[in-house]
């Protein structure tokens, strides 16, 4: 079985949709009246540097994401199984289903959008290779009871969203237990209780749509489990404050027999999660497998290394290095015995590679084998 | 005792060099996962995979300009790094036509994956631009080839040791006209790995694309004395024409050599894959002693050994009361 998936914010790049706007002229025009701009212009020029700005990122990734599906039925086989998206991609997911129309789904994601954006500032950062309970108890011991989890991604990314102090002193906390710690470039604590005021609001506000029958199952953020036509205006106003379950949704759609996931709309980053979270399911199905499913997701991530959402969580982690960690810090490198120190900032080589410099060594480090040592 | 790295140059690659070090030295061979990690990166060629190949015999020609040229920079540039951080630190370097690269890295005047870049360039530009060509050392004296206009028509000197051997380098068709009147004439000769006549006006049709691609350089300031086998002396800076002229002029390794010496005393670690400069240096000062020359890595898997004998110099220069040598 087939499921179709929607990317959410961090998957919106300049350029996107380029080959759409043009075939599907009608949705583009009706976009452009509900937005009062061109939303073809936003996306491909981006003349006011606007992309990155919540309140235009949703309504550009929700057209990208629609137009696609419409690209997807129309060219590459049809309706799937089941449909799920990451946060914003709940609404195309809805959409898609049939649940909501083009245009109340942007008129919607403009709102979430314009709401998330008037939010409180705060930070959001991206947790590797540690479990749920691991962050949770960290964060509980070390009085940071004050942050939330925005995302369960896979089972070795976590996103976590608080008040910027608060996320910064994390960022010590986890570092200091040698735990990888990015920072994300997101203007708001998203999926976390400092949205409450934009949840509720939003809340008043979707109560003016109604939704049509869902004709294909959709898989919720917030419980992992499928849509049904009565949680709808529930469920979509508690998103906004509640942990994306991604990890979760996905094993469920795995347990109901879903083995071809495809990605819809801008970006890979789906794509690279679903391959890690298939890989570890099936290891969890035989231990003889491991091999095989530990060194097959690590060639398809060095592939989709090279897609513009890769691209991009590299250009933010060199930039939180830099943010964190100036020249002369002191770090340990991955197979180097001796404590190091850096000569450089970090910087991105070849357009996709985040590489820094040490005392003593010409060439380059992966950034990513490079831990500072906390004295 | 200061140090003094010595590179050696295209000739001196073979398949599986450095495998023996590899196998008894962690650290070095660490070094050479880290910078073929970069060589991937740079080239998108895994020279792990080249140089290591199971199916080639260390006999094999490896004369491929592109990956030779890279997996030649990749293990030097790693034997450097390793003796540095076993605390052999050099006061300054001197690098032999490709070797030249080594040493402004280990100079400070590119980064690693630089020389990577302009030698894969290099390479290309050869293959794209020249014909093949081809390199002979000839066991004589270098007077041979003056008085010879066979030999000066068809080739050129690509080095002179100032001893017993010289080599010529040119088209593939220069040196059979040379090699024919050498046969004739019973004078010994061997020919070089390499595909092209560097040092020749056999690579000339090059010029023009690889110093294009030099020119878009910028090379850092030298922080180390760096002796060029190209002008003989220390110099300061480096720009890109140095390097088209590493390629194309005579290795003037014995005048550079002297250059060194006029500043004081040092100990002289070949860190190219065959010791090639090592021996030089020993025919040079041969009515001196050779305590002070030392190689690492030979195609003879004795590099453990070497390396033994280089730590005990270095640790012996250090107590007070070390003997004053054989």
């Amino acid at each position: 079985m087939k499921a179709y998936v929607f990317p959410g914010q961090g998957s919106q790049y300049k350029g996107m949709g380029a080959n759409l706007f043009a075939q599907y002229k009608d949705m583009v025009e009706l976009a452009d009246t509900v937005l009062g701009y061109s939303i073809a212009e936003l996306c491909l020029e981006d003349p006011e540097h606007q992309l990155g700005f919540t309140q235009y990122t949703q309504p550009a990734l929700y057209v990208v994401n629609a137009l696609s599906y419409q690209d997807a039925l129309n060219n590459k086989g049809g309706a799937p199984e089941y449909l799920a998206g990451h946060s914003l991609g709940e609404y195309n997911a809805l959409q898609a289903s049939g649940a909501i129309s083009f245009k109340d789904g942007l008129k919607l994601v403009k709102k979430r959008g314009e709401l998330m954006s008037q939010a409180p500032k705060g930070a959001m950062a991206a947790i590797l290779g540690s479990t749920e309970d691991e962050i949770n108890e960290l964060l509980q011991n070390n009085d940071l009871s004050t942050i939330d989890v925005a995302n369960y991604n896979s089972h070795d990314q976590t996103v976590i969203s608080g008040l910027e102090e608060d996320i910064n002193k994390a960022q010590s906390i986890f570092t200091g237990a040698d735990i990888k710690f990015i920072s994300l470039n997101a203007s708001g604590a998203f999926h976390s209780r400092y949205m409450k005021s934009a949840a509720d609001e939003f809340k008043h506000y979707i109560h003016h749509f109604n939704f049509s029958p869902l004709t294909i199952d959709v898989i919720s953020n917030v419980h992992a489990t499928p849509y049904t036509q009565e949680t709808i205006v529930e469920n979509l106003s508690t998103q906004i404050t509640c942990s994306v379950r991604w990890l979760n949704s996905i094993r469920h759609l795995i347990e109901l027999g879903v083995t071809e996931f495809m990605e819809i709309g801008a970006g890979h980053v789906l794509t690279a999660l679903i391959e890690k979270i298939q890989a570890h399911a099936s290891s969890e199905d035989t231990v003889n497998a491991i091999t095989e499913d530990i060194t097959a997701p690590n060639n398809t991530a060095s592939i989709t290394n090279d897609s513009e959402s890769a691209i991009e969580s590299i250009t933010k982690a060199v930039a939180a290095w830099n943010n964190a960690y100036p020249v002369g810090t002191k770090v340990s490198c991955k197979n180097h015995d001796d404590v190091l120190e850096t000569r450089t900032r970090a910087i991105v080589l070849f357009g996709r590679k985040a590489t820094i410099y040490m005392q003593g060594y010409k060439g380059y480090f992966d950034l990513g084998d490079v831990q500072p040592v906390i004295e | 005792m200061k140090n003094i790295f010595l590179f050696s140059g295209q000739g001196t690659q073979y398949y599986h060099m450095g495998s023996d070090l590899r196998e008894c030295h962690s650290g070095f061979d660490r070094n050479i996962m880290r910078l073929s990690k970069i060589v991937y990166d740079v080239t998108g060629c895994s020279i792990l995979d080249v140089v290591y190949d199971p199916e080639k015999q260390k006999s094999d020609n490896f004369s491929d300009c592109r990956l030779s040229n890279i997996a030649l920079l990749t293990i030097e540039y790693a034997l450097s790094e390793t003796l540095q951080q076993t605390g052999i630190i050099p006061a300054a370097v001197c690098g032999m036509s490709l070797g030249e690269y080594t040493a402004a890295v280990v100079a400070g005047a590119m980064e690693f994956e630089t020389a990577v870049f302009l030698v894969a360039n290099a390479g290309a530009c050869f293959d794209t631009y020249c014909e093949p060509g081809a390199m002979l050392a000839v066991l004589d004296d270098i007077n041979t080839y003056h008085n010879n206009d066979i030999l000066c028509d068809s080739t050129d000197i690509a080095f002179d040791s100032h001893g017993k051997h010289f080599v010529i380098a040119g088209s593939v068709a220069g040196i059979n006209t040379a090699e024919k009147y050498l046969r004739q004439k019973n004078i010994c000769f061997q020919p070089l790995p390499v595909a092209f006549g560097y040092h020749s006006r056999n690579i000339d049709p090059a010029r023009h694309a690889y110093t294009e691609i030099l020119n878009n350089i910028s090379f850092n300031t030298v922080q180390l004395p760096l002796y060029s086998t190209v002008t003989t002396r220390c110099i300061n800076y480096l720009d890109g024409t140095h390097f088209w002229r590493t390629a194309r002029e005579p290795i003037r390794l014995m005048e550079a050599l002297d250059s060194i010496d006029h500043n004081g005393c040092y100990r002289y670690i070949d860190l190219g894959p065959t010791g090639t400069m090592a021996n030089l240096m020993s025919y040079r000062q041969k009515e001196q002693s050779t305590s002070n020359i030392f190689s690492v890595v030979t195609p003879f898997n004795n590099s453990q050994m070497n390396y033994s004998r280089l730590i005990n110099a270095v640790n012996q220069h250090l107590m007070p009361f070390s003997a004053a040598h054989v």
